[in-house]
């Protein structure tokens, strides 16, 4: 068990004001059986009506609206996590939803044409020595991760938000985004519940992302961008079918404005 | 109903205007006809300078077809009865389908007379069809809010008329006192100084029609 | 011959007088089409309704039954009933929707469903309209006008009184009020059914309003009136489709909706009506499992058929679709508006075999359907009564505690001999329909 203290900050800034501002922030770190949040504090530009939501997967949300002109907008979390790595998340619920491909990971020819190769040549390169059929659901899940590891480059600034899976991976290129998103169309393909998870990695200065799978009744995470298991050094924000569930900061506002972002993201562990 | 929308006291003001503006333009247009035919057939440049719109026409049966019935022509009576149309047509649930049917019937006259030999019959028509939709409107229409801001529109558009034909000063008082009387009778907010600007010169008798038609256009804020 | 027939101008041109139109786009200009009628009523008896009527509300029971457990238990998935991928291949399912259960539970408030009758005289349902279903107000305005028109028609046939469509939609909507003023959302008056939204807005007495009208404020719909007066929202009739409905949850760049509706919705602090994510129950593809549907939650056998189809999805249907291609129309799922069906005789080489490759690569975009002998409806044409191609859309509205089958419906005709597409964007005109009280 690790005890994790962590502060999330984002900041905006506009050039000139917007005004009519929606917005939606997924920032909450979830509590499930492996996560216990001990303390939490939010701060927040919130403006003059906010609320607080779940959405369909179960991520808590925080909305509101700023109608009058601003230039600035920001939030921090900060608290204190307990992770327990002995422990899994026994979620069942949607996993039909989360075995079928969704925009991101729709089975590209070459996504499918990947995966076959990967499976072929299981026997030789996997550390398993056995073939593709004969590994346990885990042991599919590491070596599809680390597959899909050596299939990326990681590079900064190749892809973007609207990069699918088989994009990233005709490309060769990507962020822990688009490793992800290749895993879990490959997972999908052989019919694996899997998630995406965003969350925090001790020692990065950004939000990360991961991928859950559905291993013999529980959730297993796992870090392709780093060809790891997770560990007691992860924290999960949300979850959902690809990227696209899971934006941290969604806005809506007018106003014809330049808008700059800084985001610190600190994780440390705190002793026993 | 009760409750109004910004974007609503926008149309019910502007219907109120537009449905003014063909009324009073039409007056004037029909006289126009009658005096180009065989009197004055000058009274069209007139008649520009003085709503002061630009002078496109090349003669006078040029003006009677494009400022009548052009709808390529931002300025003619065809043009502004269609904006006075898509006002009412977003009001549809305020002012009631039998309301807003005299003003598609306005606009089958006015299609009608472009093709007219004696377009002022059918002219006639389009008059008697405002007409209809105004009884309709303070007839069927129970929120005083709705009826009192298609009023102050009419209103303010009919002493913009004014001013712009240069009626006497006491015509100019007595709607200006109509304007005022539906001013405050509708919860909406105007611009104070340009009310007292406009009241004061009106009492002095000293009417400058350029200042006067600015304060006008700056009154209503919706 | 019909005495209403002798006045066909006169009821055109009073539905003109009350600007009874539909909006299209042509080459990017807007622009505003009368909806051309048919004075010869389609006329169904007594007894045929109560056939309808009867299979209408069976049908849609099922389907907002459906709606319920897609969207929570998914019972139906367990079972097998329908494949998986059916549902979350839709592009009408959303999983935002997930875990939702809507104010009463009504997911379907009002459906459109079309039909046709066949030359045997038999009715097939062709497709089922659980968005936002339009077109109730055409029949609806026009049975008044054809009662000015020729007032010894109504008097001397016995012809069930259609006009209370705006006060079952009004009951429709405070049964499942939350508390608030009922709103119809419009994307505009440049929607193709604008006459539509602003006419309904009027009889149920409902505020007509834009995406610009509205606003969360916390846990609650308002909407926005003039110097800060705010009136708190309850039910909203949303003309608006599920993509566009909240940008913070659907597509986002939407302009048109209201941002967090869904939220405020998904807390059950406003009805939307229809529900979001109705989609997933009348895509084309789940429209093969509509019978199936009814026996697996009603327990009955289905009132009304489908038009044979076949699933090219399922090998024994492919192999059948291929074998007898030109005897069937294919229609493309993933397209709506009358423009992704093909009839397979239409083809020929190159063409024919694309199509079926297509088929065959992607057997879960297509459905197959045997091509139905329409019975023809008489129209009256410049040069004297013809025979035209005809559907029906009948209007079930769902509340809190009932299904009421309305008593009349929008039936399309054709206006070019031979062709089946009705749709007004395709030139098609209306007719009244006629359901007999006795």
């Amino acid at each position: 068990m690790k005890k994790l203290r962590f502060l999330y900050q984002t900041w905006y800034t506009f050039d000139i004001p917007i005004y009519d501002h929606s917005y939606t922030l997924k920032i909450f770190p979830r509590e499930n059986e492996r996560q216990y949040i001990e303390s939490l504090v939010e701060t927040m530009s919130y403006g003059s009506s906010h609320s607080y939501s779940f959405d369909a997967f179960g991520n808590k949300t925080v909305y509101g609206y700023m109608g009058e002109p601003h230039d600035q907008f920001g939030f921090e979390i900060s608290g204190i996590a307990v992770v327990d790595g002995e422990k899994k998340e026994r979620d069942s619920r949607l996993l039909s939803l989360f075995r079928s491909p969704s925009s991101m990971t729709q089975p590209a020819q070459v996504l499918r044409e990947a995966l076959k190769a990967a499976c072929d040549n299981c026997l030789e390169k996997s550390c398993y020595k056995k073939s593709f059929d004969k590994l346990t659901t885990v042991e599919k899940v590491m070596y599809l991760s680390d597959c899909c590891h050596e299939s990326l480059a990681y590079t900064p600034e190749v892809t973007n938000i609207f990069t699918s899976a088989a994009e990233a991976l005709t490309l060769g290129r990507g962020v822990c985004q688009d490793y992800a998103h290749i895993l879990l169309a490959f997972l999908r393909l052989l019919h694996i519940p899997a998630r995406y998870v965003v969350g925090f990695m001790s020692g990065e200065g950004y939000t990360h992302a991961w991928v859950e799978a559905w291993c013999d009744g529980c959730w297993q995470g796992v870090d392709p961008t780093n060809a790891k298991l997770i560990d007691e050094g992860y924290i999960k924000l949300s979850h959902g079918r690809d990227y696209n569930d899971t934006v941290v900061c969604k806005g809506h506002f007018y106003g014809q404005a330049k808008q700059s972002q800084k985001i610190r993201v600190q994780v440390e562990e705190l002793p026993g | 109903m009760g409750i109004i929308s910004v974007e609503k006291v926008n149309n019910l003001f502007w219907l109120g205007r537009y449905t003014q503006r063909v009324y009073t333009t039409l007056q004037r247009y029909n006289t126009g006809f009658d005096e180009m035919l065989d009197l004055d057939v000058h009274f069209f440049e007139k008649y520009c300078e003085a709503l002061n719109i630009p002078n496109i026409y090349t003669d006078y049966e040029n003006f009677i077809k494009s400022y009548g019935y052009n709808t390529d022509n931002p300025d003619s009576i065809i043009s502004n009865l269609y904006r006075a149309y898509d006002n009412a047509l977003v009001l549809r649930d305020y002012i009631s389908s039998e309301a807003l049917a005299y003003i598609h019937l306005a606009q089958f006259q006015l299609n009608a007379a472009k093709l007219s030999d004696a377009p002022l019959i059918e002219l006639q028509s389009v008059t008697d069809n405002l007409l209809a939709f105004w009884g309709a409107v303070d007839d069927s229409i129970d929120d005083a809010m709705v009826r009192n801001l298609i009023k102050l529109g009419k209103k303010t558009e009919l002493l913009d008329l004014k001013l712009r034909f240069r009626a006497e000063n006491e015509e100019l008082k007595r709607v200006f006192g109509q304007l005022d009387f539906y001013l405050h009778r509708v919860d909406i907010s105007y611009d104070r100084v340009a009310y007292y600007e406009m009241a004061l010169a009106l009492e002095k008798r000293e009417v400058d029609e350029k200042t006067m038609l600015e304060s006008l256009e700056n009154l209503i804020l919706v | 011959m019909l005495e209403l027939n002798k006045h066909v101008n006169t009821v055109n041109a009073l539905l003109a007088r009350y600007g009874v139109k539909f909006g299209i786009y042509k080459n990017h200009t807007f622009k505003e089409q009368l909806f051309p009628f048919d004075t010869i009523p389609r006329v169904i008896t007594h007894d045929e309704f109560a056939y309808l009527e009867k299979g209408l509300s069976q049908r849609v029971t099922a389907l907002n039954r459906f709606l319920a457990d897609i969207y929570g238990e998914k019972r139906i998935l367990k079972d097998g009933v329908i494949p998986e991928e059916f549902v979350y291949s839709s592009s009408g399912y959303l999983a935002a929707c997930e875990g939702i259960m809507p104010p009463k539970g009504v997911y379907s408030h009002i459906s459109g469903i079309d039909l046709v009758q066949g030359k045997d005289s038999a009715w097939y349902v062709l497709e089922d309209n659980l968005r936002i279903p339009s077109g109730a107000s055409y029949p609806l305005i026009a049975r008044d006008l054809c009662r000015k028109a020729s007032p010894s028609t109504f008097k001397r046939n016995h012809i069930s009184d259609n006009r209370d469509y705006a006060a079952l939609l009004k009951e429709t909507m405070d049964s499942v009020n939350t508390g608030g003023i009922n709103v119809i959302l419009t994307p505009g008056r440049y929607n193709a059914a604008f006459f539509e939204h602003s006419y309904l807005a009027e009889k149920t007495g409902a505020v007509l309003a834009t995406g610009n009208d509205l606003a969360v404020m916390g846990d609650y719909l308002y909407y926005k009136g003039y110097g800060g007066n705010n009136q708190k929202v309850g039910a909203l009739y949303r003309r608006v489709s599920d993509e566009y409905l909240d940008p913070m949850t659907f597509e986002e760049t939407s302009l048109i909706g209201v941002p967090h509706v869904f939220d405020v919705y998904k807390k059950g602090n406003v009805a939307l009506l229809n529900a979001p994510g109705n989609g997933v129950a009348d895509d084309k593809g789940i429209y093969y499992f509509v019978p199936k549907m009814v026996e697996y939650y009603l327990g009955e056998e289905a009132v009304l058929h489908n038009a044979p189809t076949y699933l090219p999805f399922y090998e024994e249907d492919r192999a059948y679709v291929m074998e007898h291609f030109d005897n069937l129309v294919i229609k493309d799922v993933a397209e709506a508006g009358g423009y992704g069906v093909v009839f397979g005789s239409s083809l020929e080489g190159e063409e024919k075999q694309r199509l079926k490759d297509l088929v065959n690569e992607q057997p879960r975009r297509f459905i197959a359907q045997e091509v139905i002998d329409f019975l023809d409806l008489e129209v009256l044409d410049r040069d004297g009564v013809v025979e035209r191609k005809a559907d029906l859309r009948a209007f079930v509205l769902t509340g809190a505690d009932q299904v009421h089958v309305w008593k009349s419906g929008l039936t399309r005709f054709s206006r070019i001999e031979g062709c089946s597409i009705v749709n007004s964007s395709q030139g098609g005109g209306f007719k009244d329909t006629w359901v007999l009280s006795r």
